[in-house]
């Protein structure tokens, strides 16, 4: 676990947040500047702040605020707990929300993925063309996606031990397959997104990813399937 | 029957390394075990436990302790925080 991944789970928390300000109040929050350097223990006390003051600004508006106290100073924990809690809160979050999280916005943060995953790949010239998308199977539901996800993370976690970096150990406990909503997999996706990044930054000859854009009318399948597409990348960096 | 104090200190080391020994066999091989218990049994933990350090910055633990306070507070106006459409539905089963 490292101070990226929560850096990159409570920037979740402040879009979920921001989605909530924007279906209750018509304001959104600016998100602080995207850290160009190794990211810090205060980057991610900046976006926190930032998710509590869009709470706190909604329930102002509403007027159902209460007098902003913070709680006594918690005892001393760790980044898992850290990022555990802030994983807990967005899922809170998004059950406030009228439009909660759909698989177009699974869709993008995976493609995001395979956007970084592809970077990673250009850095080696002799790397053939990008690999092509699994057949799309219809019917998929958000806990295949979901599964096929932390797959792609386990492969991303050995590509990390490769490189000697430091990453969070995840594991999942089986659950139904109704009770994964596609917030859950966009938190997974997000996670992966960090990890992607994170490896990105240390490979200097990797060029930068391209950008990627919001698609929507998506569903699980369509999410499945670019998920295959990131797991054939992810296989072949690390046949390299 | 009375047991001196060294074989307590013997015993205790014999239960620590988790094998079965006469307290005679012990003082004997006593040094050997406890390092052979640091090897497989502390030394390896250690990694781990240097990996989750602890978050030094306690301002953002109270900040989300606070986020949590106030997502819980909102949800409960917004209709109900046990009930209802903005109740918990469990959890995704992720751990790390």
């Amino acid at each position: 676990m490292s101070t990226h991944e929560v850096y990159f789970q409570a920037l979740t928390l402040l879009e979920k947040t921001n989605r909530l300000s924007f279906e209750l109040i018509r304001e959104r929050a600016l998100p602080p500047a995207a850290s160009t350097n190794e990211i810090r223990s205060e980057d991610v006390r900046e976006v926190l702040s930032a998710a509590l003051g869009r709470i706190r600004t909604i329930q102002q508006v509403l007027g159902v605020g209460r007098d902003p106290v913070l709680p006594p100073p918690a005892p001393q924990g760790t980044e898992t707990d850290l990022f555990m809690g802030i994983l807990h809160t967005n899922r809170q979050v998004n059950l406030l929300l009228d439009r909660r999280y759909s698989p177009s916005d699974v869709f993008w943060q995976v493609t995001v993925a395979v956007s970084f995953a592809d970077a990673i790949l250009a850095q080696d010239p002799s790397s053939g063309p990008p690999p092509a998308a699994p057949e799309f199977q219809a019917g998929k539901r958000p806990a295949d996606v979901f599964g096929r996800l932390v797959a792609c993370y386990a492969l991303v976690h050995r590509i990390g031990d490769r490189l000697g970096l430091h990453m969070l150990e995840l594991t999942v406990t089986p659950v139904g397959e109704y009770e994964i909503f596609p917030s859950d997999v966009y938190d997974i996706a997000s996670l992966l997104v960090s990890e992607l990044t994170y490896i990105h930054q240390h490979l200097p000859e990797a060029p930068p990813p391209q950008t990627v854009y919001r698609y929507g009318g998506k569903f699980p399948s369509d999410v499945f399937q670019r998920a295959g597409i990131l797991l054939r990348q992810l296989l072949l960096i690390l046949a390299r | 029957m009375a047991v001196s104090g060294d074989t307590h200190r013997q015993t205790a080391t014999a239960l620590v390394s988790g094998m079965r020994a006469t307290p005679r066999s012990i003082s004997a091989r006593g040094p050997a075990l406890l390092i052979i218990f640091w090897v497989l049994a502390v030394w390896p933990v250690l990694p781990v436990l240097a990996l989750d350090e602890p978050f030094l910055d306690a301002d953002a633990h109270q900040l989300l302790a606070a986020m949590a306070d106030e997502v819980e507070h909102l949800r409960w106006v917004m209709g109900g925080a046990d009930s209802g459409p903005c109740a918990d539905q469990g959890s995704s089963g992720v751990h790390t």
